[in-house]
């Protein structure tokens, strides 16, 4: 079964880099979905089955932290991984982070690898 | 600022400009710097938390458009790129350099908040004027000038 992964930040420049990093690896992806602010992800993930999602933390009409805690007070959302992408490399802010229910932390700049591996570690290789 | 944070700096830009736009920054003397044809771009960052303070970034439209086509060489790489997408890049670079400019300079363990950052266009003359700050780091971005201020307080100093 080919991922469908949903990938939400406000900046349009960031979901096509997100998009060409994740194409550049070898998941088997179908499709991507996007959004460009936690509440457009939550309607996104409502309509559709999404296996992983990509997630920024500073957005504006609803961050990626309160996306997070809504998606926990849903019995189905909150088993769909949540992967936080930032700049931010501070320890405790990722702690915080994974207190909220974030599956993992990509900090920028990242590699298709690493990319990959998350996947792979948070969905199973294929 | 002190002198091994200077080198921290200088450290951060050319591993930003290595791993993210595959370009080279390198340091370079404030005399170095000439003069710059076409527009300039201001991108300023403002942080809080246990340390305030804003970082500066200005480069030439040159280098903002060459970072495009490098972070997205799939869609522009013999067209004209948009503003708005020279813009994008000029942001997410000021994000990238901030967030590891500020776990470089005072460590993993702080939490800091980052406004989102302000790009807008600056003249020649604001250009110039930059250049004789005290907190002023001077690059060369694939033999483009391009210029960073670094300033910070303690909070509530």
């Amino acid at each position: 079964m080919k991922y469908k992964i949903l990938i939400v930040d406000d900046s349009e420049l960031t979901r096509k880099i997100m998009t060409k990093t994740l194409s550049m690896t070898c998941l088997d992806i179908g499709e991507f979905i996007y959004a460009s602010n936690g509440r457009e992800a939550l309607k996104k993930l409502d309509e559709n089955w999404i296996d992983i999602v990509f997630a920024d933390i500073n957005m504006p009409v609803m961050n990626g932290i309160e996306m997070i805690e809504k998606m926990h007070e849903d019995g189905i959302l909150k088993t769909v991984p949540v992967v936080m992408v930032s700049t931010d490399g501070s320890q405790a802010r990722i702690e915080e982070l994974k207190m909220k229910g974030i599956r993992a932390y990509i900090r920028k700049p990242f590699k298709p690898e690493l990319v990959r591996d998350v996947v792979n570690d948070l969905l199973g290789e294929k | 600022m002190k002198n091994i944070e200077r080198e921290q700096i200088n450290k951060v830009i050319g591993d930003v400009f290595m791993q993210f736009p595959f370009m080279f920054a390198e340091p370079i003397e404030r005399d170095e710097i000439e003069e710059v044809v076409g527009p300039i771009y201001r991108a300023i960052m403002v942080f809080h938390g246990d340390f305030s303070g804003k970082i500066e970034i200005l480069l030439p439209k040159e280098v903002g458009v060459e970072l495009t086509k490098n972070l997205l060489s799939d869609e522009f790489d013999e067209q004209v790129v948009p503003e708005r997408e020279v813009v994008d890049s000029i942001k997410e670079l000021a994000n990238v350099i901030c967030g590891h400019s500020l776990t470089t300079l005072f460590g993993e363990e702080r939490i800091f908040n980052v406004d989102p950052p302000i790009v807008s266009n600056v003249t020649q003359k604001e250009w110039l004027d930059s250049l004789v700050s005290d907190d002023a780091f001077y690059f060369l971005v694939d033999d483009t000038p391009m210029f960073l201020e670094f300033k910070h307080c303690n909070e509530g100093v």
